[in-house]
């Protein structure tokens, strides 16, 4: 653990909503209505494409976006950034949602550190399996040696239990 | 990197996206987690790379037995005083010299975690030399 070594508030991060970007404009709208200035956005892999567009879609409605790997979320839960979470679902009812792929970890790590979670129906609903080579390849370039086997879920059932509210 | 290593050794790999740990735990596909450390205190907390206090939180909620690969110190007394690098930002906006992400947007990169140690089920103390 070498060179810059400050923490996140020293880079002017502030505790906020963290989001996966495939979230439809009124989510959006809501979200810009609440005036929260900063939000935390996953990259939502295999693709980037979600968080592309949203980064854009919320730029223009003045909300700043901070990109985050997939595998941070745990981090700024433990840091206390995190004030809600706003996630995509392509089914939902009271029971759970099948949230865009991700929504369990933000689920089981919002009621482990009592954060509220609300489900939103997503953007773009297409596509619940993703094909290995969108996980293999990035930018068209192979990102791991040789053949390797891929499992590329895109959508997870969240149990109602961890969700505040389906909206 | 590690799957070459886990080829060479004659390991069966299927590799998943960061964001699938939870729903392979879900499905029953893990029956255990097995982590590095880069740092160890000497009330058992550690840091490692990024990604891995969610995958001991996770593992905790399904019942996964956790296990973390020490070297033993007490020179750090706890995980709270572990120093966490950021990186540039760069290296989440920035792929192959391309911009991935639009101008305005912002990008963090913490390195590294720091897992308490009541997520851990077993520490496995390893000689490295």
């Amino acid at each position: 653990m070498s060179t810059k070594r400050h923490g996140a508030t020293k880079q002017g991060i502030k505790p906020s909503v963290l989001l996966h970007g495939n979230l439809t404009d009124a989510a959006l709208d809501a979200l810009a209505k609440k005036k929260v200035g900063q939000v935390f956005l996953v990259e939502g892999r295999p693709g980037l494409k979600a968080a592309q567009a949203a980064s854009r879609r919320l730029l223009k409605r003045k909300i700043k976006p901070v990109v985050v790997a997939d595998n941070m979320m745990g981090f700024l839960f433990a840091r206390g950034l995190v004030q809600e979470v706003w996630w995509p679902y392509r089914v939902g009812s009271d029971e759970g949602i099948v949230g865009d792929i991700g929504a369990l970890i933000a689920g089981v790590l919002a009621k482990r550190h009592k954060v509220p979670f609300y489900g939103f129906p997503a953007r773009e609903k297409t596509g619940f399996v993703g094909k290995a080579k969108e996980l293999l390849y990035f930018a068209n370039k192979q990102v791991v040696p040789g053949t390797l086997k891929a499992y590329v879920p895109l959508t997870e059932w969240l149990p109602g239990k961890y969700i505040t509210k389906v909206k | 990197m590690t799957c070459w290593e886990l080829k060479k050794a004659g390991v069966d790999v299927t590799l998943i996206a960061d964001n699938a740990v939870a729903t392979v735990m879900a499905d029953r596909m893990v029956n255990k987690v097995i982590v590095g450390s880069d740092r160890n205190c000497a009330n058992g907390d550690f840091a490692n790379k990024i990604g891995t206090y969610q995958i001991a939180v996770l593992a905790r909620e399904f019942g996964i037995p956790f296990y973390v690969l020490t070297q033993p110190s007490s020179k750090i007394r706890s995980g709270k005083d572990i120093p966490i690098e950021m990186r540039d930002e760069k290296e989440i906006l920035i792929y192959q010299g391309k911009r991935v992400f639009a101008s305005g947007v912002k990008g963090l990169y913490p390195g590294f975690d720091v897992v308490p140690h009541d997520y851990i089920s077993k520490a496995v103390p390893i000689n490295v030399n």
